[in-house]
């Protein structure tokens, strides 16, 4: 074989290699533990917020009592829209993320223009807002499915 | 060795078959979930406003989120399905990479 023909070879294999390596699909995002673990810590802040407010007298629950951990919470749901906008194929996140956000808004406008919750509404506001976080962490978590052996 | 393009493209199915199957069950289990966090939720709405705890404006808009949270779920399902369809079609891509690299005289 002369050297000009096992180059060519080379060469063909090379570009096929090449060709076939970059042939992959990608229809999801790439799977972030540092997302996954931000959704974990700020859900569990959103249930815990609820938490406190029933374990003191109804009329100690005012909003400006809370408003600090409110105002934590809304910046982590902030935080994690910012990440999931500057991701690719990032569709279903972004509805994902603007119901669950819209949802929280809400239940911090009713604290504030009500200045307490009743202890019923501060278990219907717990149940729906973790309503609102799962399925976030559940798409997250469905990433390292692509990821496993497939990307 | 010759390219046999029928028993790539069979190799290719089986990855798919493989790989879908591996992970049905977690679009399975995800719905299954979804479902029954909505029923205690639901029956937990019931509860308070029989009980007179929230008043029938609060239960109202807590009933509309119910509408997001399905709408969130069904996203949330869709990437998972999604994923697996991505990891099943790579899957296949590598049994071809594989087929044509083997093919490829040296």
């Amino acid at each position: 074989m002369t050297i000009q023909i096992f180059l060519r070879r080379i060469s063909v294999i090379f570009l096929i290699a090449c060709t076939l390596s970059s042939c992959r699909v990608s229809w999801v995002p790439e799977y972030s533990a540092q997302l996954e673990d931000q959704i974990t810590k700020a859900a569990k802040a959103t249930d815990k917020l609820y938490i406190d407010m029933l374990d003191i007298p109804v009329n100690s629950r005012t909003y400006e009592s809370f408003k600090e951990r409110y105002n934590e919470i809304e910046a982590e749901i902030n935080s994690i829209k910012l990440k999931n906008e500057a991701r690719p194929k990032n569709a279903d996140f972004l509805i994902i993320n603007k119901n669950l956000k819209e949802a929280f808004d809400e239940a911090k406008m009713y604290h504030k223009d009500n200045s307490t919750l009743a202890n019923g509404e501060v278990k219907a506001y717990q149940a729906s807002l973790a309503g609102f976080w799962k399925p976030l962490y559940v798409a997250e978590l469905a990433l390292k499915v692509a990821g496993k052996g497939g990307k | 060795m010759a390219f046999d393009i029928n028993e790539t493209v069979a190799q290719m199915l089986g990855a798919v078959k493989t790989t879908v199957k591996d992970n049905w069950s977690m679009v399975k289990e995800t719905a299954n979930t979804f479902l029954q966090t909505r029923k205690d939720r639901l029956e937990l709405l019931a509860s308070l406003r029989l009980s007179d705890e929230i008043s029938q404006k609060f239960f109202l808009k807590r009933v509309a989120d119910e509408k997001k949270i399905l709408e969130s779920e069904l996203h949330a399902v869709a990437i998972l399905t999604k994923a697996i369809a991505q990891k099943a079609a790579n899957a296949a891509l590598d049994v071809l990479s594989k087929a044509v690299a083997k093919a490829i005289p040296f």
